[in-house]
């Protein structure tokens, strides 16, 4: 019997896509991070050996504290992120009057581009016209995203917070409604309090979903760019400026080509091994 | 898995049952010894060919000679040719040339890239219908900020797309760059191999900014914009009796255009009276402080933000980002921030332009393509009430004779991607005639791009329309070269900024001192430059 190359004809178009889009590119940002490559002054590249990398890793201050301030922003998200979660996906696990229409409010950051969103914070923070700064003048609160750079942090994370919070909490009201009745009814009977039944049979039932959408949430906040562009631009200081903006800031105002692809290089295989440790702990998980 | 599904799989992929974490980890595999194996390639390959790191850069250096500046206080005679009235026969000739001209050409479309700034939209609202009327080609603008403008322009140069005709420029630095990159053509020498397609009035020399665009004796592109950033103020303030009187009274001096910083600053002081009134405006968010210091740091004697010819910043090296002026500068920029506004800290230039209109401001450097707004437009609360002055200098390190105010300009060049060149030369000459440039000027508050209509009683009777002295102190600063050049383009000017302002923000933000900003700014800049073999 002849071989039939048809599963491979069928699987080829999703092969070439990937290849033009994602393997292409990164070959070619490899490439690249191995020259001497700026738009402006130095357009001929110039092979460089590993010299953007070393440049990079010992001497770049800047980048390696946007590096930091970027796991320091992804760990908090994330782990805020999954408590704001957990708790609205139990509240939507009840029923009550106006469930949908609460949950449809829920979700309704989550239908907003991310340059939207920045803006909309943008105009809240807005010390003339702000709400926020109107509403914290109340409590005492000097508020002031463009000169404290703590208030700015802040503020980037609980914008970041609000905008995918309800995502998390989806995912996990999913889980939630996964696990079976009985064993919650059981353990009812049982006498199990709120804590117990937390701690002995929703975490663990729901422990693969949680370390998915930690995943998720993880990758996802280390590329944040949009919402922070508009709302701080990276400031006050380099407060906000994690690795994205830092990034778009050496590729596209400066046009060093040679060492943002570098530098991108490293963020991507950064993101990859933290992603694969975690997908490790799932399989692990599931095993 | 289902029995068919199984089946399927087994003869289609080598009768070997496959599963999901085996393809998985087979294509892991894969996709790593390729990579490895392209990292033991390009090493391999490189290290054993020719390819060597210039030592040298490939920038090239312009050198241009300046006529030696003269006092502010002298009074220079400049023969200049005065305009010659616009008559009913002269507009009718560029239309009648174009409609003739235009012929061949009718039915294309050009498309062009500009900064979102007064004038353009000005073009696009007022000149670009009657130009497809006249000529029958069409023109698609693209008005954008202009960090997104060089950005599409760079990128469309390097991907050869020829997506624009027409790139705007506004800097020399990125002139340069266009022209060493092969992006856009020689007008002299498009205008030289079709001079039918030059308007015989046309007068290109009569253009200000037309020796700023020109680089190894190459023309980029014809401008259409010219305007400095003043020193603005409220002359309804200034003229108050009241208002003098109490000025007086505290300082000592009559109230008037300050002359010095220490000037500035008591009249910031004096007109800050919260929440309806503040002293002082300026732009220092993060993406447009490292402007600011490089357009202002003129007026304390520091030329292009202490950045030097030999791209160098730091007092050691030749240059001046960390010398005493430059942290006085720093300090009084970080000190005046309190009178202005609430939001001040994240300003651009389009606050400046929009806080002023709100009646709010009572002093500010103001770039001249925001003013005709503030002096004009029906949402102004300061219509007839803005007047202009040369800025305030600091006497301690300024020295006669250096430029201290910014002059901005562009123009359009023409991409040498483009298939319509000859009618994106119809086009600029059509934008920047005599006739057109007119009524720049007079619809537009005084931007003047002609030598010939600046120096013309033109320009007073506009100056009265507009109730302020703008095309006065205009003339006062091109017959004493008070603008600031660039003279010279220097490319790297683009990663000095972007480098600087970081450093700026966190004196700002009062995480660091001035000094230890500017001493890391110059520390950082100058090993930046040395990696480009500088």
């Amino acid at each position: 019997m002849g071989k039939d190359f048809t599963p491979w004809l069928l699987v080829i178009g999703a092969f070439v896509i990937l290849l033009f889009n994602d393997v292409f590119p990164t070959l070619y940002a490899f490439y690249l991070s191995l020259h001497v490559y700026n738009l402006v002054t130095n357009p001929q590249p110039s092979f460089t050996y590993l010299n953007n990398y070393v440049n990079l890793l010992r001497y770049d201050l800047d980048i390696n504290a946007s590096f930091i301030r970027g796991f320091t922003f992804s760990i908090l998200t994330t782990i805020i992120s999954l408590f704001l979660g957990l708790a609205v996906a139990f509240f939507m696990a009840k029923d009550f009057k106006g469930k949908s229409i609460f949950r449809i409010i829920m979700c309704l950051p989550l239908a907003m581009p991310p340059i939207t969103v920045g803006s909309m914070w943008k105009l809240m923070c807005n010390p003339n016209i702000g709400i926020i700064p109107y509403l914290l003048k109340f409590l005492g609160i000097t508020y002031d995203i463009s000169f404290n750079s703590l208030h700015a942090f802040i503020t980037v994370l609980i914008m970041d917070l609000w905008h995918w919070t309800p995502l998390v909490g989806l995912v996990l009201l999913a889980s939630l409604a996964s696990i079976p009745k009985q064993i919650i009814e059981s353990a009812e009977v049982d006498g199990a309090s709120w804590p117990q039944k937390l701690r002995y049979i929703y975490f663990p039932l729901m422990a693969l979903d949680i370390l998915f959408v930690a995943m998720i949430r993880f990758m996802d906040s280390l590329k944040i760019f949009d919402e922070i562009w508009m709302l701080t631009g990276g400031g006050p200081g380099t407060s906000t400026r994690l690795v994205s903006i830092a990034l778009y800031s050496m590729v596209l105002k400066r046009w060093d080509m040679g060492y943002g692809a570098a530098v991108s290089m490293v963020f991507t295989y950064v993101i990859i091994f933290v992603s694969w440790i975690l997908y490790k702990i799932l399989q692990v998980r599931r095993a | 898995m289902p029995e068919g599904d199984e089946k399927f799989l087994k003869s289609s992929f080598g009768g070997k049952k496959v599963s999901r974490r085996e393809a998985l980890s087979t294509g892991a595999k894969i996709g790593l010894a390729a990579g490895l194996g392209l990292v033991a390639g390009a090493v391999a390959g490189y290290f054993g060919g020719t390819l060597t790191r210039p030592t040298t850069p490939t920038v090239k250096t312009v050198t241009e000679t300046v006529t030696a500046p003269t006092t502010i206080t002298s009074t220079i005679t400049k023969t200049v040719s005065v305009a010659t009235p616009v008559t009913e026969t002269k507009k009718v000739a560029i239309e009648e040339w174009l409609k003739d001209m235009a012929r061949p050409f009718k039915g294309t479309t050009i498309r062009i890239i500009a900064e979102s700034t007064p004038p353009s939209g000005w073009v696009n609202s007022v000149l670009v219908p009657r130009f497809e009327e006249l000529t029958g080609i069409k023109v698609e603008m693209e008005r954008l900020g202009w960090d997104d403008v060089l950005r599409k322009e760079l990128l469309d140069i390097e991907g050869k797309s020829g997506i624009y005709d027409l790139y705007y420029i506004d800097e020399l630095e990125v002139m340069a760059t266009f022209f060493d990159k092969g992006g856009i053509i020689d007008i002299y020498e498009l205008m030289e191999t079709k001079p039918d397609l030059v308007y015989p009035e046309f007068d290109l020399p009569d253009l200000i900014p037309v020796s700023y665009f020109t680089y190894e004796g190459k023309l980029a592109g014809i401008p259409f914009e010219f305007f400095l950033r003043l020193y603005t103020y409220r002359k309804d303030l200034f003229n108050d009796p009241t208002e003098k009187r109490n000025f007086e009274k505290e300082y000592g001096w009559e109230l008037a255009p300050p002359k010095t910083w220490d000037e500035y600053e008591q009249i910031a002081k004096f007109f800050t009276r919260p929440p309806d009134l503040y002293g002082h405006i300026t732009m220092p968010s993060p993406g447009t402080i490292a402007f600011d210091f490089w357009m202002l740091g003129w007026t304390y004697g520091l030329p292009n933000g202490g950045f030097t010819l030999k791209r160098r910043t730091s007092v050691n090296e030749g240059g001046l980002l960390d010398s005493d002026r430059s942290i006085v500068f720093l300090k009084r920029y970080i000190n005046l921030l309190k009178y202005g506004s609430p939001g001040i800290l994240n300003f651009t230039w389009d606050e400046l332009r929009s806080e002023f209109m709100t009646g709010r401001v009572a002093q500010g450097i103001i770039f001249g393509d925001q003013l005709p707004d503030v002096v004009g437009s029906p949402e102004s609360k300061v219509r007839g009430k803005v007047d202009v002055s040369l800025p305030p200098v600091e006497p301690k390190y300024y020295f006669p004779g250096l430029p201290i105010i910014y002059g901005d300009m562009g123009c359009w060049a023409i991409s040498s991607a483009s298939k319509n060149k000859e009618a994106a030369l119809l086009f600029l000459q059509w934008v920047a005639c005599k006739e057109n440039a007119q009524r720049e000027m007079s619809d537009l508050g005084g931007l003047c791009t002609r030598k010939s209509l600046l120096f013309s009683p033109l320009a007073d009777k506009i100056d009265k329309k507009f109730n302020w002295s703008y095309l006065k102190v205009v003339r006062q600063v091109i017959m004493s070269n008070l603008a600031t050049g660039p003279f010279v383009a220097v490319p790297e000017i683009l990663i000095y900024r972007d480098m600087l302002y970081p450093w700026l923000t966190k004196a700002v933000a009062g995480e660091l001192t001035p000094e230890e900003a500017l001493r890391n700014a110059a520390n950082e800049i100058d090993k930046k430059m040395k990696e480009l073999g500088f």
